[in-house]
């Protein structure tokens, strides 16, 4: 299931549904159950502390066990129990509605997986606050998002990327 | 007199000007920290507990003493209690490491000209047979406050982890050696 639809803002090159109150795009995702199993962990371990990702000011931002928690009434907070599968759940939202439109010309083959910021800006391509975060060639993390992003994950490399310490 | 009068208002507009360049958040953020606690001077034992690097970085006001990684370790959870000697180890991204002590307030600082690590680092606190490890690495962060502080509500308590500590509740924490200032958060001399 690689079609997903994303609503989107009116005014965005989308089409209205019947009733004409809503517009929905439909754009080209990886698999949300790998994403889940192995790419979260990944960015959750590499990206997610407190003083990155795991901040709501970030445009990407990351929930984790042991970073930022989505409000809950379990009594969670930083460092206990594990990352809920609705945090996981926020996590691919954030990924995928984090450039949609490229994303889904990545999936389609007409950019490479580098065209995203997902690895631009930890690859500091593009300014990144954090810095480089990935190391230009042969980085588990990043060769972990290319498997995930072709469909057939790299299950040890996202193992490798998400171990700790790093 | 008239010439004296322009060159005095060109000058009020041009410091007004230069006033009004600085940045607004980072301002709001020292003018947050509050005043020097009365009775603590400032100097190693000042403003335990606060993110150090607000202000000892490039273009803050201690940038004369700029710091790469600072921070405080309090003895419990529950006790805002400066610990004094406990050994703070730090390994950063390239395997370098640097360890260095909390001064009886709690406080330790690691200069620039010491070690400036490659982040991401790794941290972890020592003393005599406690010792506690970070349980994720940090990022880029170099004052340990900005995120181990105590959260004033139920969202904070979603983005923070509380002070550093080094005692568990069970344990028994020694009696604090003689210090110059009260090691009790805002306890003053």
């Amino acid at each position: 299931m690689r079609a997903v639809a994303v609503l989107l803002c009116l005014g965005c090159a989308s089409s209205p549904s019947p009733d004409g109150k809503t517009r929905t795009t439909t754009i080209l995702a990886p698999s949300q159950t790998d994403f889940t199993q192995f790419v979260s962990p990944v960015l959750e371990r590499r990206c997610g502390t407190l003083d990155c990702h795991g901040q709501v000011g970030r445009p990407l931002r990351l929930y984790s066990a042991r970073g930022l928690r989505l409000p809950n009434d379990a009594g969670l907070i930083p460092g206990t129990g594990s990352t809920t599968q609705e945090e996981q759940t926020a996590n691919y939202r954030g990924v995928i509605g984090l450039e949609p439109e490229e994303l889904t010309r990545v999936m389609a083959g007409v950019d490479p997986p580098r065209a995203l910021l997902l690895l631009k800006k930890p690859l500091t391509l593009e300014g990144h606050k954090g810095g480089p975060a990935i190391a230009p060639t042969n980085d588990p993390v990043e060769l972990c998002i290319d498997s995930w992003i072709v469909g057939t994950i790299d299950q040890p490399e996202c193992a490798k990327a998400a171990a700790f310490p790093p | 007199m008239r010439q004296l009068f322009l060159i005095g208002l060109v000058s009020s507009l041009v410091l007004a000007g230069i006033g009004a360049c600085g940045d607004p958040v980072y301002d709001a953020q020292i003018k947050a920290l509050g005043d020097e606690q009365p009775n603590v001077p400032r100097g190693e034992f000042h403003r335990a507990g606060q993110p150090c690097e607000l202000c000892h970085s490039s273009g803050g006001p201690a940038s004369s003493s700029p710091f790469t990684v600072a921070g405080t370790v309090f003895a419990q959870q529950a006790s805002a209690i400066g610990v004094d000697g406990v050994t703070v180890a730090m390994t950063d991204t390239t395997g370098s490491s640097f360890v260095t002590k909390t001064n009886c307030v709690g406080n330790f600082f690691v200069g620039a000209g010491q070690w400036d690590p490659a982040f991401p680092i790794l941290a972890r606190i020592v003393k005599d047979s406690h010792s506690r490890t970070m349980q994720g690495q940090i990022g880029r962060e170099r004052s340990c406050a900005n995120c181990h502080k105590d959260p004033f509500s139920s969202y904070e308590r979603l983005s923070s982890v509380g002070h550093v500590y080094l005692y568990s509740p069970d344990d028994v924490v020694p009696t604090p050696p003689p210090c110059p200032v009260n090691p009790r958060v805002g306890g003053g001399n």
